[in-house]
């Protein structure tokens, strides 16, 4: 009698695991870390760092925006990545004419358009305390007249952390003095200024550092080897090239002859 | 001649009903609850606080401790004011750090304005709070005012709570508030998960068997492993907690 239960029991206890919180905490891994920028890489310059100051537009139009632009206003519009294909979460605004093409000039129009800036709305330009929104925002298009460069437009994309964003990335490139390439007479080709990535939004590079320094005649760069954060995706084809050393033209060696 | 009137008697009683219907049927008040409610953005959790007819959506990252709220009320009079803060050393409303949203005296927009409660009947708009905040909106929607931001916990606050509130507008500032009950006991601790790992029984216990394990991680997984429900009755439970002393 006893000793059958004895070994019910030894058979059993072999199958028994005791529960464990480290082992409870492994099945869950924490969120992920937080990105920022990498050492090496461009970020963006602090002396730009700027709140752009809006106030809400009630109604939208041809006409309207005339009236805004006369009165030194930008017709404007800040909306959000989530849902903002169906136009949730939009918000007409009006900028001032004066502080975006002021940036747009000093930045220039590609690189304004690649880093983010405080937006703050107010209910009028002047009240300080109240504000009706403030947020971190995108630049997402801007309209600048032919003639004049005279800004018409702009529009805004909301950019919280968890945000990825297409942007349209401008390319610096450096190194031209020392080319092998361009010291032979070749010529630079540049065949892209901007290449579109998927960012996420604490880590929009300003810019991208292209490296010419080795680059000899007939050779090219393509957009696999740009340097960026790897947290970056690029949007179009690794092989797609964005500038060319070229040789001499036909005409001019005939010349030579 | 009687043939003829006979068909629209059925019609005139159908029509009768519904008008009736439809009078009786109408709800001459509806509060905020989180099921009725349609925001513009998501968020993981929504709570019904016990007082004044609120609701408040928030979203908690653990690894960054960051919380995103939208707190939604419904002031007493078209042009009143509604705040929502929070208290870093967990008391009640004095030494707290609100958002107030109020009407614009020009133009159609809702204002926000950050205050801080130094005492009773003496508040100061401040440009910032001790602690981080951003993302800061606030809208106006069929006679609720909805407070949206975005705010970090800091890690060496253990015990925090928020407070809510509403009350009316006079000469474009706002005045003092009712002083009913559900004015005086708008006031919640936030849940456990959001408190510092000190604070939470799991997460000690996690300290015991794990000694080499870092606070972060403690923080995260204790946050990670509570469910959607047990957060949900949490949060109930320490409310009406709250409420009944």
């Amino acid at each position: 009698m006893y000793l059958p239960r004895h070994h019910i029991l030894t058979r059993l206890s072999p199958y028994r695991r005791h529960f464990s919180h480290s082992a409870a905490a492994v099945l869950r891994p924490p969120g992920p870390e937080p990105l920022t920028y990498l050492d090496g890489f461009p970020r963006p310059d602090p002396k730009h760092d700027e709140t752009i100051l809006a106030i809400p537009r009630a109604d939208s139009g041809k006409n309207i925006s005339a009236k805004e632009r006369r009165a030194g206003r930008l017709p404007s519009i800040v909306f959000e990545q989530e849902d903002g294909q169906h136009g949730g979460n939009k918000r007409l605004i009006s900028v001032r004419t004066d502080q975006i093409r002021k940036l747009v000039n000093h930045l220039g129009r590609s690189f304004f358009l690649s880093r983010l800036f405080h937006l703050q709305v107010r209910a009028h330009f002047d009240s300080e305390d109240d504000f009706v929104e403030t947020v971190r925002v995108l630049p997402r298009a801007i309209h600048l007249k032919a003639g004049t460069d005279a800004p018409l437009n702009v529009t805004f994309i909301r950019a919280p952390s968890n945000a990825l964003l297409k942007v349209d990335v401008p390319l610096v490139f450096r190194g031209e003095d020392v080319s092998p390439g361009l010291k032979k007479g070749a010529s630079l080709n540049t065949i892209k200024r901007t290449v579109k990535y998927l960012c996420p939004a604490d880590i929009i590079p300003p810019y991208i550092d292209v490296d010419l320094s080795e680059l000899d005649v007939g050779q090219k760069l393509v957009m696999g080897d740009l340097k960026v954060h790897p947290a970056l995706k690029l949007l179009q084809s690794r092989d797609e090239a964005v500038v060319k050393i070229m040789g001499q033209r036909v005409s001019e060696l005939q010349k030579k002859k | 001649m009687a043939l003829h009137d006979l068909p629209f008697t059925p019609m005139t009683t159908i029509s009768l009903f519904i008008i009736l219907f439809s009078l009786f049927s109408t709800p001459s008040h509806s509060a905020l609850t989180c099921a009725s409610q349609k925001l513009n953005r998501t968020y993981a959790n929504c709570t019904n606080l016990p007082t004044l007819g609120a609701t408040l959506h928030f979203t908690f990252n653990a690894t960054n401790r960051t919380l995103s709220v939208a707190f939604s009320a419904s002031p007493p009079s078209p042009s009143g004011w509604v705040a929502w803060g929070l208290n870093l050393a967990g008391g009640g409303m004095a030494g707290a750090e609100a958002l107030l949203a109020l009407p614009s005296t020009s133009g159609s927009a809702v204002t926000l304005r950050r205050y801080n409660l130094t005492s009773y009947k003496s508040i100061d708009v401040v440009k910032a709070f001790t602690f981080e905040s951003w993302d800061l909106s606030a809208e106006e929607t069929n006679g609720a005012i909805t407070i949206y931001g975005t705010v970090k916990i800091p890690d060496s606050a253990e015990n925090v709570s928020h407070v809510w509130q509403v009350g009316p507008v006079a000469a474009g500032v706002p005045a003092v508030h009712g002083f009913k009950d559900d004015n005086i006991h708008a006031k919640a601790a936030l849940p456990v998960a959001l408190a510092g790992s000190s604070g939470s029984s799991a997460a000690s216990g996690e300290n015991a068997t794990t000694p080499a394990s870092g606070d972060k991680k403690n923080g995260a997984a204790a946050a990670e492993r509570l469910g959607l429900g047990f957060h949900f009755w949490l949060v109930f439970a320490l409310m009406v907690g709250v409420v009944a002393l």
